[in-house]
């Protein structure tokens, strides 16, 4: 009992000084910036492409006008981080700095907690920066957020950190940056690209033929969408929110519960996965 | 310290360690040879937990790594083959991570009392990546002995280094040796195991061959004491005289200087030089010379090259 205790301390001080040194290295780089600052940049041309248009015709183009370029931000910026983690822990094992740390008191589950921990971090930092940028947004135009709004906030944050953790399991079972990097890019773009097969599919009718191969071929593809769908960490903002408006509280608890299972999934799977493709270069 | 039985490593095309049994002891300096591809850095990375074995045990200070791992992790200090940096870190800030790392206490002084020893305090900001190798190598050494650990894991730590650079990391060795910190110590350079280590193994194709003291080394390879002797001439009667010595196993006579081949390691030095004075010639020197590591290394390996392929042949 005492030795686990002390084993945990040891661990939990290795996570610290693994997330205290890549916030520290992320925060000073420039890239972090970039990206944050793209992003809050493309969701203030967002709105004010909207307002521009609620004041030549007088109506709204859609019902909460800060929801789509929030979506895109905190996605742009989840993203961002996991790519960032795929590609930093596939260079600290080919510089060989991943070995270095093991040299030392920090084993497969602290490393993967200290990188993970490290990300997350950012991310709600980041998420809190575009929080306030937008209720100043909306402070400036006079128009109120909606309630959908800061649902989405606290859902984001399961799905970035669903995101980050993704981004951990690829970088320990690639060879590689560039492995990594294709891996990651693969999955992403794979998510999209069926989603939009499905939506090129929908728009042909095909006839009322039932051996119709365009009616397979949407089924298939619906069929590989709803998988996504329970996969993939973009879909939890739509069900999170989407159940709260309808007052089905318990399957917004169950989306969350969803979402946190999932990333505890990919992170004991990224701790198999580091053992299991070592830490040498 | 160190204890691993039967320790073996396989990959799916080779057997890069078989059956090494090694025992390390507390405060000794443990030279561990082997030529290219011998198996010593995969040994390393056994030891350090870097790679599973696939059979036999290891222990450190008397415990399984996976039931102590942390504690024993935090109590050793390794440098090894290839000196790793984070790229985006001055050398300091790298030092102060691995401080906070292994809990280093007053990790401020420490640092600057390392780095002020090895010459490196002036470059404290610097990147590493803008170091020299012989400095990126002691940077290496001052993160390995931040924490005072009391194993000290070093892999081929003057690899690369110029006279001066081996002297420098010599003398930290030598520092840390007088300082009762073990060190296991993998290295090519044969005459820095020669000067530091105080037993020796021997690793060849993944075979623990030999594990001994340098003397017991040099015994296993060679049972004869060699002695060269300088005199002012050479009298006829000498060549007999010689012949006629029990311990004397063979000699060879050129110019002025003799060169005796006695049996076993016993001195029989004052029985020689009195035979050769009796003959009526005057000894002006005399020494006893052993087998260098690197001859006793040569014939080990050669003898084992040679082994195996004589059992291939057959």
């Amino acid at each position: 009992m005492m030795m686990t205790a002390v084993k945990s301390a040891e661990r939990i001080r290795a996570v610290v000084t693994i997330h205290k040194r890549d916030m520290r290295l992320a925060l000073f780089g420039p890239a972090l910036h970039v990206v944050t600052t793209l992003s809050i940049l493309i969701a203030v041309v967002i709105i004010r492409n909207y307002l521009n248009y609620i004041k030549a015709n007088g109506i709204y183009p859609m019902p909460d006008l800060f929801s789509f370029p929030f979506r895109w931000a905190i996605i742009a910026t989840g993203v961002y981080l996991a790519f960032s983690t795929v590609v930093t822990i596939s260079r600290e094992r080919e510089s060989g700095t991943m070995e270095l740390l093991f040299y030392g008191p920090v084993d497969h589950v602290s490393y993967v907690f200290g990188k993970y921990m490290a990300q997350v971090t950012l991310y709600l930092m980041i998420l809190a920066l575009y929080t306030v940028c937008f209720l100043t947004l909306s402070w400036m135009a006079r128009i109120q957020l909606s309630a959908s709004f800061f649902i989405m906030i606290l859902l984001s944050v399961f799905t970035g950190s669903y995101l980050i953790a993704i981004g951990i399991f690829v970088s320990s079972v690639s060879r590689s940056v560039r492995n990594a990097t294709l891996v990651f890019l693969g999955i992403v773009m794979g998510a999209l690209l069926i989603q939009g097969i499905q939506s090129w599919l929908s728009n042909i009718a095909p006839e009322s033929d039932y051996y119709n191969p365009v009616l397979l071929l949407q089924q298939v593809v619906s069929w590989i969408q709803v998988t996504l769908t329970w996969l993939s960490p973009f879909s939890y903002l739509n069900h999170g929110v989407d159940e709260m408006l309808r007052g089905n509280m318990k399957a917004f608890v169950g989306t969350i519960a969803l979402a946190i299972s999932f990333c505890l999934i990919f992170l004991a799977s990224s701790v198999l996965g580091l053992k299991f493709r070592g830490v040498r270069q | 310290m160190i204890q691993t039985r039967n320790l073996t490593k396989t990959y799916p095309e080779v057997e890069a360690v078989k059956d090494v049994t090694l025992n390390v002891r507390k405060g000794e300096v443990y030279g561990f040879l082997g030529p290219n591809g011998a198996g010593k850095s995969t040994t390393i990375a056994m030891l350090l937990g870097l790679e599973k074995p696939t059979s036999g045990e290891l222990s450190l200070f008397g415990y399984h790594l996976d039931r102590n791992y942390f504690d024993i992790k935090s109590a050793i200090g390794v440098v090894g083959e290839r000196p790793f940096f984070f790229d985006e870190m001055t050398a300091w800030e790298f030092l102060e991570f691995h401080a906070d790392l292994y809990m280093v206490e007053s990790k401020i002084h420490r640092i600057w009392q390392l780095l002020e020893h090895v010459g490196l305090s002036d470059y404290a900001h610097m990147r590493p990546s803008d170091y020299s190798r012989g400095m990126r190598q002691k940077l290496s050494f001052v993160r390995a002995l931040l924490h005072s650990p009391d194993l000290l894991i070093l892999d081929e730590p003057v690899s690369g280094l110029d006279p001066h650079g081996i002297r420098q990391i010599r003398e930290l060795i030598e520092e840390q040796k007088k300082a009762g910190t073990t060190i296991f110590i993998s290295s090519h350079v044969l005459s820095e195991i020669e000067r530091t280590a105080d037993r020796i193994a021997i690793m060849h194709k993944g075979r623990l061959l030999v594990e001994d003291d340098l003397d017991g080394l040099r015994y296993s390879v060679d049972q004869s004491t060699h002695v060269q002797i300088e005199v002012t001439r050479i009298p006829d009667a000498l060549s007999d005289a010689l012949s006629a010595v029990p311990h004397v196993k063979e000699y060879c006579i050129q110019g002025l200087q003799i060169e005796i081949s006695l049996d076993g390691t016993a001195d029989y030095r004052a029985e020689v030089s009195s035979v050769i004075t009796a003959t009526g010639t005057t000894i002006i020197g005399m020494q006893t010379r052993k087998a260098s590591l690197e001859e006793t290394f040569m014939t080990f390996t050669d003898e084992n090259v040679v082994g195996i392929s004589q059992a291939g042949e057959t």
